[in-house]
């Protein structure tokens, strides 16, 4: 096994795992994307020469890699009628003792799955990759601006739709915090 | 970045599996060697591995289109033995002389227009046709 490989798992995958399940949703999808992108690594080591972000450059990877399989993933089950596909096996949050904490990252996770893929990458890397607009603009492959709006978009949404959750939490841990 | 965004921004993500790691680096690693040795022809036949191999099947075709054709032509090509030298000399006399005789009949003067019968009054024709008229009655 190259060093530089264990390396760059070290370094890079918790956050191409994370990228990965957002967007499709099921552990399984998300590890043959984590081990697809580190297998091209691996066959072509040339690949990150010259690159002077790593990280981003493996995201745009592992994006990449998953909406490729999103998309073999939908042609297969709508092809496949007989099949209603294999059920979503997880959300990409860590799990929480506190049930309302636990109940609002659950429902973060559901709201977010209502977003097209497009959207959600952009608040993914936006949010939980602090990337910027210019950054976030060179992994998907899109102008800057189309990236702001799709992030402007898709936190309208998520206001909308996670609002009354998250101002009861708030209310919840401010009454807490004071007792 | 407004308290909303700030509070989901502070959502933890999940950790990878920690068993995963040494799996995935070894099937990368092997599937990166197994990649070097196919990825010739892989490579030449990457993106349209269909389009090629449609090309390919027409070059087929084509080629036993061309081969069937050429027994056909060898099929239907008389197959004695050439001619000699002097056969050859005396079918291009004979050749020439024809030629040769085609040409004199060209330069011959032409015949003649014959000459237009007209009748000699429009009464002629009725006196032709009396006979007839005399039949039927």
């Amino acid at each position: 096994m190259p060093a530089d490989l264990a390396r760059l798992y070290d370094d890079h995958a918790r956050a191409l795992f994370a990228l990965a399940l957002n967007l499709t949703r099921r552990d399984a999808d998300a590890r043959d994307v984590l081990q697809e992108v580190f297998r091209r690594l691996a066959a072509r080591p040339e690949l990150l020469d010259g690159v002077e972000n790593p990280r981003a450059f493996l995201l745009r990877l592992a994006h990449n890699q998953s909406i490729d399989l999103l998309r073999r993933r939908n042609t297969r089950e709508k092809s496949d009628t007989a099949s209603t596909g294999e059920p979503s096996t997880g959300h990409p949050f860590a799990a929480s003792e506190r049930a309302d904490e636990e109940g609002f990252r659950r429902a973060l996770a559901a709201a977010l799955v209502e977003l097209p893929p497009e959207q959600r990458a952009v608040v993914h890397l936006k949010l939980w990759e602090e990337a910027t607009f210019e950054e976030i603009a060179g992994i998907l492959d899109i102008s800057p601006n189309t990236a702001a709006s799709r992030y402007r978009y898709a936190i309208d949404k998520l206001r909308g739709r996670l609002r009354p959750l998250y101002n009861e939490i708030k209310d919840l841990w401010t009454t807490s915090n004071n007792s | 970045m407004d308290d909303f965004e700030q509070f989901l921004k502070n959502q933890p993500l999940r950790a990878v599996p920690p068993e995963w790691r040494g799996e995935i680096l070894a099937a990368a690693a092997k599937g990166g060697r197994k990649e070097t040795t196919v990825s010739g022809w892989r490579g030449w036949l990457w993106p349209s591995p269909y389009a090629w191999g449609a090309l390919a099947a027409v070059w087929v075709v084509i080629l036993g289109l061309n081969i069937a054709s050429q027994r056909e032509m060898s099929r239907t090509m008389p197959r004695g033995p050439m001619p000699s030298e002097q056969e050859m000399v005396a079918a291009l006399t004979a050749y020439r002389r024809e030629l040769e005789e085609f040409s004199t009949m060209a330069k011959a003067p032409r015949p003649t227009a014959l000459p237009i019968l007209k009748p000699d009054s429009p009464g002629a024709w009725l006196e032709r046709r009396e006979p007839e008229a005399a039949t039927l009655a």
